[in-house]
């Protein structure tokens, strides 16, 4: 079980169909749900055998990011009221 | 009329100050899963409410700072969640930058500000660029700060501006830590530095000040951060400052062609300094 991502790529609205087949994913889990974007916690092989004929949607790994490295000089130079 | 009026800037960050005298946020989201999506302050650190003053400001020196285009309308999505306790790095995941894209379009957002990034391609915040773009909508993204090392993504993603650091000898105290930051090569104009910092590459679009940079942070308070995350803000800026003068483009149909025509307007204004593509794309925007 991993978390990812899918997301419809195609025009319109997300067709519902395919969203129910990957709710009713054994074991998934949907942990948001943003529209055309959904992160799921899924078994990885379940995930891509449901949307291996649905061109228009695109899985993905969630990832991170790191916070930008920048180095603060000073604070408080001025309050400003 | 103040520059940058009529023109929406989303900042996909760590938050905005809500309550900084300089700096008014119009609206925005908090996409971190498991927060309130109504959390969109500063709880993810002081860097977004540092870009965002850079972009709009509205202050008055020298009691204040003011922004590029004080009179564009700040957005912030937030999606760094707040640092871990007992220290650590606070990271973003890229389900939360690409529903802040999302959310940035739906409001209306004319530009997004991306000062974060890293590594290799990540094909969910791609597709939230590409439709972004779509939308008429431009993200312009930082270089990334590791040391001349190939451009980060998604600044290395062909449908953002990216953005390299510029600085400046004279601008910061000679002895400074900013001192640090110069290196070859030097522009036509040889107190212009591209920032030791600074990542580069073909796929730089522009460059933008991003050393020894003044800007507002929480909770009233200013401080000086470099980084090509400042040099980001202030093309976006620059950028929001030239839409704002062109009314058939920001009012145009938001599709494909406003989005071209704005990263066109942005790259066209540039004036070279002498560093080559690689260091500085088209050069610095004259806004």
């Amino acid at each position: 079980m991993a978390r990812f991502i899918v997301r419809y790529r195609g025009n319109g609205a997300r067709p519902e169909d395919t969203v129910n087949k990957l709710r009713s994913i054994k074991g998934a889990a949907v942990v948001d749900d943003a529209g055309r974007m959904m992160l799921m916690d899924v078994p990885e092989q379940a995930l891509r055998s449901v949307l291996a004929s649905e061109p228009d949607w695109l899985i993905a790994p969630e990832v991170a990011y790191p916070m930008p490295d920048t180095r603060k000089r000073a604070e408080g130079l001025s309050s400003g009221t | 009329m103040e520059d940058g009026n009529g023109v929406k800037v989303a900042v996909v960050d760590s938050g905005i100050t809500l309550t900084h005298p300089d700096v008014k946020v119009a609206g925005g989201e908090c996409t971190v899963q498991g927060e309130n999506p109504q959390d969109y302050g500063p709880l993810g650190g002081p860097h977004g409410s540092h870009c965002a003053g850079i972009i709009a400001a509205h202050g008055t020196p020298p009691a204040g700072v003011r922004g590029i285009a004080p009179g564009s309308a700040l957005y912030s999505f937030r999606v760094f969640p707040p640092p871990p306790p007992g220290g650590g790095e606070s990271q973003a995941s890229n389900y939360a930058i690409a529903k802040a894209i999302d959310r940035a379009l739906a409001t209306g957002c004319d530009l997004i500000n991306m000062s974060l990034g890293g590594g290799s391609a990540d094909p969910a915040t791609e597709a939230a660029i590409q439709d972004a773009r779509n939308a008429g909508t431009v993200c312009v993204a930082a270089a990334g700060n590791d040391g001349r090392q190939p451009v980060s993504f998604p600044a290395s993603d062909d449908l953002c501006v990216a953005v390299s650091a510029l600085g400046r000898i004279g601008l910061f105290p000679s002895g400074s830590v900013d001192t640090g930051d110069v290196a070859p090569p030097y522009g036509s104009d040889k107190k212009d530095f591209i920032a030791q910092f600074s990542n580069i590459g073909p796929e730089i679009s522009v460059t933008g000040p991003g050393v020894g940079v003044i800007s507002t942070v929480p909770d009233k308070h200013y401080a000086v951060m470099s980084g090509t995350s400042m040099a980001t803000p202030a093309v976006t800026g620059l950028a929001a400052r030239m839409l704002a003068t062109d009314p058939s483009l920001l009012n145009a149909r938001r599709d494909a062609t406003r989005a071209d025509g704005i990263a066109k307007l942005v790259l066209q204004s540039c004036k070279k300094l002498g560093f080559g593509p690689n260091f500085e794309g088209q050069g610095l925007p004259k806004g």
